[in-house]
């Protein structure tokens, strides 16, 4: 089909809302090319550049030639809103389907089915669906106008994020016959990704690869030991720094952490991760108004996020990679004369980002585990069903099967919701690959060391040259560098407020599925059975009271005055309502003494009467040997019974440290049936290892 | 592992591409078309490939003779249902050959030729076809004396350094395989359907793990069980083979009756052997056709000697085994009518039956039932195949014509007329073919005076 200029040059006026606006040296040959010439296209342009203009045209000017609908592939739909408000502009209907607007699928899916959209976006994940593919791609899969791939890096096995996913693309592109025209996206990809990509694409593809530098950005790095010393950097330097911007952690708790510390400063801070859920556009919104200083994000604030004033990018902690950095400050100064993008580098950061690394993919003998019995299901089975067999967590069962799944041929694969073992052995590349991405990601993590350690004005040259980019020299940083200086007071400010961190502690209102045999209990817990909301003093060995605890279980065998003090001050705070009128505890086989005699104490303190009414009825493993949630459940099934009688008011209910909540929840069941008021959990600690994200802590 | 382009392209002009339930039906082209459609190209030094090309639109108005070129345009659109559908085989350990890859069964091409599937789709070790095969066919309802015998004859295959070909359906089939698979050889099921969903059945799954397993189907690896396709599948079981052995079959009626009558009067690749047992109405009528008598108590060598001698005897339809209408997709292109691409005695006779087939196509545009019925003539003329194939007999329905209604009905139910439309066969012979396929073979049934094939559960 032939390319008309005129055309495509309104669109982009439309789109953009500039009456004026001209093409971007790249964007109009890649959109030519791409109709008339080379159907493999791959554009390297820093975030900012306007690739979505070139595949929005695109689509459209191929919907006008009557062509087919255009999909697009990108991880990070969410943040996408003001791109698909301007192909809208330009008069595509444009149809998102991801993780954050699941409310909206079916309507969405039924207007895919009609053939109502000209582009659909959709996540790597939703095309790996099975459902998805043969439910809703499956109807509009013969007449594809264009693939467009975003995030094209991560089709790459060198790619520096790697997103398991990427591999079913990898293949689906590697099967395209050459007629279908696909355009790949990435704003960084070093020269071995490069050719990665290129391979994947076809050898004909057609690479386009511009510059990475940013001017306007002032780039530095600050080394500040303790996380008080950083929370106390934060709020001193927020308030002198003009305009919003973002503050990057490596957790999600970290980041609600700090967001809460900046707030009790007065700054207006908000928490943006993955667990923030639907407030996220409004958060999102909210930044790009000016109307709050500064979000405090986990990566889950990624690419896509464009707002041309973001004053400045901090990294609370060290970035996984050099790339995950780049992309993180880049996003500050797009469209401002100057900005700062600051690394902190801390104590913690070497632990959690090696953690990252180790728990990326399951262990030889996990795979092992997971194969052999999955051998002996002839009907398959589901993570559930596997999960009572398996002492394995949730979280790293579901990887491992998806993983797994992704290989071609697939030592597994999934058939409706049942997983089954196929005739594939896993292949020697899968280790390999394993080994390759691990290997990667330790020399990455070394080189955001080395990036920590530089001078002033050494950091974007060293970026440019770790990203292979096409730049020649250049300038120095057009702002001074940021006082390093924190103050003491502030420091001892913030050591408190890591100090007090009260958890609060959802209570479950299920059963684990597949029920409890000894119990017989499955199914909706009754709200009149169920414990009410919880309190936790400290995550289990965080910062603030973590390390106490542990010390206190462990090497005293008794909770010092100064934790139970501290204890009593959250139920303080707290103030249940309606207020308990007694204490009870948590029994213990194996340490009858710590639990019971902390307890005591904190009725005492309160003024309230304790009475241990819940005992052992068996012996049973500790929970912290059970890995997953419904073996955690299984093992406290039938495990407690009740002795004496039961106050009838509200309570307490003392535990040492709160992991999967099913200890909770079965005491709380049984003192409720046993004619109790409300039960309110609350604990020393929470280890929070239940299988809800907890590895994907972003 | 990605396809060949040509094989790639084959895909999108002739495949169904099922990736879901809602998968779109396209408007695929039938065998025949595809197969004039292939001729042409390597009469204009093209190949299949050469349509998802930069020159595909000048490519697709010199066929439009033969293929609207909306038609094809709509078909070669498919790209991307085509990555889904080999992402997914792939998932599964399924790929797909050509007939120009270097994989596909030499012996199906040289016996078949033009008939041999354009596509084949397959799990596990393509090792299973180097050593002599045993075809071993009959009932699925079958008794215990019965499943016995076919698991020993497995086994004795195994035992005479053979493999087991079959048809991958329960009974006889079922029994011949595992009794190769469980003395430690290999079996071969070539299956009508579900490949799929077979891949991950235990037993299979498990051979397939340890290379005892090669799984093979001329249809799209989701496709349900149609009777037409079990029946089409007869020869290419016989035709991987070197001895057929019939444990049982109906008299007159069934699969396995219409595919040993086929080998006996048609396709002759293989000695047929029967199983006699005295009481068999089916298997005393085949002996009569010209099958043999299955040896009793015979031992693994004999056995070994019966498989190795045919498979001697083979060269004589070996030297036809190179590529006739396909282009063989990586091997560089020779000018058109090169003698590489035929054997040196059909050569000249071929040629000249394809440049007659063009000429002919050129004048009227075919439909697509003319295309098939002139099929037959054609095959006749080529000296290498006159003597393999003999006219279609009397009491055998004409096999093409059976095929193509076959082929028409697979895509919904017809009327009569639109029958008679779509073969180009006037109306009282073709009622006189559906009544007989209805009545002798079970294949199709009439509802409201609409024509369709019957169905059945999938046997896998």
């Amino acid at each position: 089909m032939s390319y008309n200029p005129t055309r495509a040059l309104e669109l982009l006026r439309i789109g953009s809302g500039r009456p004026d606006a001209t093409f971007h040296p790249g964007q109009e040959e890649a959109i030519r090319e791409l109709l008339e010439g080379n159907p493999r296209q791959l554009v390297i342009q820093k975030t900012g550049w306007g690739k979505s203009f070139v595949y929005f045209i695109a689509a459209r000017l191929l919907r006008e030639a009557g062509l087919g609908p255009t999909i697009i592939i990108s991880p990070l739909l969410a943040l996408m809103r003001n791109q698909i408000a301007a192909a809208k502009r330009m008069g595509l209907r444009a149809i998102t389907i991801n993780s954050s607007n699941v409310e909206e699928w079916q309507s969405a899916e039924q207007a895919v089915r009609a053939g109502q959209a000209d582009v659909l976006l959709i996540s790597p994940e939703r095309l790996a669906n099975q459902r998805f593919r043969q439910e809703v791609l499956a109807p509009i899969s013969s007449r594809i106008g264009m693939l467009v791939i975003d995030e094209a890096h991560c089709i790459s096995d060198w790619g520096h994020d790697f997103r398991p996913h990427y591999r079913l693309i990898q293949r689906v592109i590697a099967n395209l016959p050459a007629n279908v025209r696909v355009l790949a996206t990435t704003a960084t990809a070093n020269n071995r990704v490069l050719t990665d990509v290129s391979e994947i694409l076809g050898r004909d593809v057609a690479v386009r690869r511009g510059p990475l530098h940013r001017e306007s950005l002032t780039l530095q790095s600050i080394r500040l030991g303790g996380a008080a010393e950083r929370l106390a950097w934060l709020a001193s330097t927020l308030q002198r720094l003009e305009g919003s911007g973002i503050v990057y952690a490596l957790t999600k708790r970290d980041a609600s952490t700090v967001a809460a510390w900046l707030r009790t400063n007065g700054l207006s801070a908000e928490c943006y991760t993955g667990a923030t859920g639907e407030s996220r556009p409004l958060l999102e919104q909210k930044l790009l108004n000016n109307e709050v200083k500064v979000l405090v994000a986990t990566s889950a604030l990624g690419m896509g996020f464009d707002k041309p004033d973001l004053a400045f990018v901090i990294h609370y902690q060290t970035p996984g990679s050099v790339i995950a950095c780049y992309q993180q400050v880049g996003r500050a100064g797009r469209g401002i004369k100057a900005a700062y993008g600051v690394l902190l580098t801390g104590e913690e950061d070497t632990e959690i980002n090696s953690w990252f690394i180790d728990n990326a993919f399951p262990t030889q003998e996990e795979v092992a585990t997971v194969l052999r019995l999955l051998a002996t299901k002839p009907t398959g089975a589901s993570v559930d069903e596997l999960q009572t067999e398996l002492n394995m967590r949730r979280s790293r069962l579901v990887k491992a099967l998806e993983l797994l799944g992704l290989e071609a041929p697939a030592p597994v694969l999934k058939d409706g919701t049942k997983w089954k073992r196929t005739a594939a052995p896993v292949p020697a590349s899968f280790w390999e690959r394993v080994e390759r991405l691990t290997a990667l990601r330790r020399s990455e993590l070394a080189q955001m060391k080395a990036y920590g350690a530089l001078s002033f004005g050494e950091h974007m040259p060293f970026l440019l040259k770790a990203l292979d980019a096409i730049d020649g020299a250049v300038a120095p940083p057009a702002l001074p560098p940021l006082s390093a200086a924190v103050d003491p007071v502030l420091v001892r400010g913030a050591s408190a407020f890591l100090r007090r961190t009260d958890i609060s502690l959802k209570p479950r209102a299920k059963w684990p599925n597949l029920g409890l045999p000894k119990s017989g209990l499955r199914g909706m817990i009754p709200s009149q059975l169920r414990v009410s909301d919880g309190r936790a003093l400290a995550y289990w060995g965080d910062a603030g009271w973590g390390d106490d605890v542990r010390i206190g279980k462990y090497t005293d065998k008794r909770f010092s005055d100064e934790l139970v003090d501290a204890l009593v001050a959250v139920a303080r705070r707290w103030q249940p309502q309606p207020q308990p009128t007694w204490v009870t505890c948590v029994p213990s086989h194996r340490n009858p003494k710590l639990v019971y005699d902390a307890a005591a104490r904190v009725a005492s303190r309160l003024g309230l009467p304790f009475h241990p009414v819940l005992h052992i009825g068996e012996e049973r493993p500790e929970q912290k040997t059970m890995s997953n949630g419904i073996q955690q459940a299984r093992n406290v099934d039938a495990a407690f019974r009740i002795a004496g009688q039961v106050p009838t008011g509200p309570v307490l209910l003392v535990d040492d440290v709160i992991d999967s909540r099913w200890t909770t929840t079965m005491c709380g069941w049984l003192l409720r049936r046993a004619g109790s008021g409300e039960v309110f959990p609350l604990a020393f600690a929470t280890a929070s290892g239940e299988d809800a994200g907890n590895d994907e802590d972003v | 592992m990605a396809v060949s382009p040509n094989t790639s392209a084959t895909l999108l002009l002739t495949a169904p591409l099922l990736v879901g339930r809602r998968s779109p039906a396209a408007p695929t082209l039938k065998p025949a078309e595809y197969r004039q459609l292939a001729i042409r190209l390597r009469g204009i030094s093209a190949s299949p490939a050469d349509l998802l090309g930069a020159g595909s639109g000048a490519l697709l108005l010199e066929l439009a003779a033969l293929v609207e070129p909306d038609r094809m345009e709509a078909l070669l659109a498919r790209g991307f249902q085509l990555a889904q559908a080999l992402e997914a085989w792939e998932t599964r350990g399924i790929w797909v050959l050509g007939r120009g890859d270097a994989g596909y069964p030499k012996l199906l091409k040289a016996r078949l030729r033009d008939d041999a599937p354009p596509l084949l789709y397959g799990a596990g070790s393509l090792s299973l076809l180097e050593p002599p095969a045993l075809a071993v066919v009959g009932s699925r309802n079958l008794d215990e004396a019965g499943l016995r015998f076919a698991y020993d004859a497995g086994a004795l295959a195994v035992a005479a350094g053979a493999v087991v070909v079959s048809g991958g359906a329960r009974g006889a089939d079922a029994a011949a395989m595992t009794g190769a698979m469980e003395s430690g050889g290999g079996a071969v099921g070539l299956l009508a359907d579900s490949l799929a969903r077979a891949v991950l059945e235990p037993v299979l799954r498990d051979a397939l793990a340890v290379s005892r397993a090669l799984l093979l189907s001329p249809y799209d690896p989701g496709a349900g069980f149609l009777v037409g396709h079990a029946m089409a599948r007869n020869k290419l079981i016989y035709g991987l083979a070197q001895a057929g052995l019939v444990v049982s079959t109906d008299f007159e009626k069934g699969g396995t009756w219409s595919g040993a009558v086929e080998q006996l009067d048609r396709y002759r690749f293989v000695p047929l052997y029967v199983r006699r047992d005295g009481r068999s109405r089916g298997a005393e009528a085949l002996l009569a056709r010209g099958a043999k008598v299955w040896p009793e108590g015979q031992s693994a060598d004999e056995l070994g000697a019966l498989l190795r001698r045919t498979e001697k005897e083979r060269p004589t339809v070996e030297p036809v085994a190179t590529e006739s209408v396909d282009a063989v997709s990586e091997a560089p292109r020779q000018t058109s009518g090169a003698p590489s691409l035929f054997d040196a005695v059909g050569a000249e006779q071929a040629n000249e039956a394809v440049a007659e087939e063009a000429a002919a196509e050129t004048a009227s545009p075919p439909s697509t039932g003319e295309v098939e019925l002139a099929m037959e003539p054609v095959v006749v003329q080529e000296g290498a195949q006159k003597e393999a194939l003999p006219p279609v007999s009397a009491k055998s329905p004409n096999t093409a014509l059976r095929d193509l209604v076959l082929e028409l009905l697979a895509d919904g139910p017809l009327e009569i007329e639109a029958l008679v439309l779509r073969t180009g066969c006037k109306k009282t012979p073709l009622q006189t073919l559906l009544r007989a396929m209805k009545s002798d073979e079970g294949l199709v049934t009439v509802s409201k005076e609409r024509w369709s094939l019957r169905r059945e559960l999938p046997l896998l």
